[in-house]
């Protein structure tokens, strides 16, 4: 009994000490990673939340004006990042895209499509360019979108285009 | 005998178990973020891809326009394009857009067989086609090159 109750002596203070040391230390780094992670994954979300957004819209835009065959003069609004319009004509139907607010909005034969973003994401540009050929009317558009995700905030700018060949 | 099993765990048993639980964290938190950085790529490669695809259709256009515009330009050497709002055109004044993006390209020769097919200038037979011209179009980013390829022939004003 005797032996027994010597050998269950506990810790002594230096080795509590020492315990103590690793455990803050570990417990700061764990905290740390924690709250890392959590900023990792606000990147995460903003990330994606961007791309899908910008690959949409960019997508939609570059098939609609590949399959367009006219250029809308009069409804589109070039060279205007806060009130872009891209009104484009395939031989009966006509199809925009109208930067209204922080959306963009697509319309077909007047029928409203909805927004091509997503909520999250904010569309703060949206400039049409227009440049005319024998052969064809080039399209450029510059889509600019920008997200935040508690404070982690980030902004993309997209250009693409494509050729409008007319009716043939 | 019942206090003698009551041992408790010893400092080096509390070391050993901290340095493994560490060991995996640090493990866990590495390859988060391991994962989260190459997922940040998406969107700038989203870019890259989206301003070749721009490029070779400026370059379509400019073609459309006046096929002397292409011809004009050295074979294998670097050109740049000039983005303005109502003009488009060629230069030796490099590209940058948004400060991150590089975007080049060179027009090379192309050379046809007897069956029209496209072939190597080393190829039996082959003459150079001076209507058309292989674009090599590339974006520089932060993430690396995208790179585009295409043929481009004179359509319009023969």
């Amino acid at each position: 009994m005797m032996a027994g109750r010597k050998k269950n002596k506990g810790f002594t203070l230096i080795e509590m000490l020492v315990y103590l040391a690793i455990f803050m230390i570990v417990a700061t780094s764990s905290v740390t990673l924690l709250l890392s992670l959590d900023d990792f994954i606000d990147q995460y979300q903003v990330e994606t939340a961007l791309y899908r957004s910008g690959s949409s819209i960019m997508e939609q835009v570059v098939v609609e004006l590949r399959q367009a065959d006219q250029f809308d003069v009069a409804n589109s609004l070039t060279e205007n990042s806060s009130t872009g319009v891209l009104a484009i004509v395939n031989g009966a139907a006509t199809t925009r895209f109208t930067k209204s607010g922080d959306d963009i909005v697509l319309t077909k034969n007047g029928v409203n499509f909805g927004n091509l973003n997503s909520e999250s994401v904010s569309v703060t540009g949206f400039t049409v360019y227009r440049y005319t050929s024998a052969a064809g009317t080039l399209v450029r558009v510059h889509l600019q979108l920008a997200t935040s995700v508690d404070d982690t905030t980030k902004t993309v700018d997209l250009y693409g285009g494509a050729i409008i060949r007319g009716a043939i | 005998m019942r206090l003698n099993l009551q041992s408790g765990v010893t400092l080096v048993e509390v070391i050993t178990g901290v340095a493994i639980l560490s060991v995996i964290l640090i493990a866990i938190g590495f390859s988060v973020q391991t994962y989260v950085e190459a997922r940040n790529t998406l969107v700038v490669n989203l870019e890259a891809a989206y301003l070749a695809e721009e490029g070779y259709e400026i370059i379509r256009h400019l073609r459309d326009e006046n096929w002397n515009t292409i011809s004009a330009v050295p074979i294998n050497t670097t050109r740049y394009l000039a983005v303005a709002t109502t003009t488009l055109a060629i230069t030796t004044t490099p590209e940058v857009i948004d400060t991150s993006f590089r975007r080049s390209f060179k027009l090379q020769s192309v050379y046809r067989n007897g069956n029209d097919d496209i072939v190597v200038s080393t190829a039996p037979g082959a003459t150079l086609d001076g209507d058309s011209r292989e674009v090599e179009l590339s974006v520089a980013g932060p993430n690396g090159t995208t790179t585009f390829e295409a043929i481009l022939t004179n359509l319009y004003s023969i």
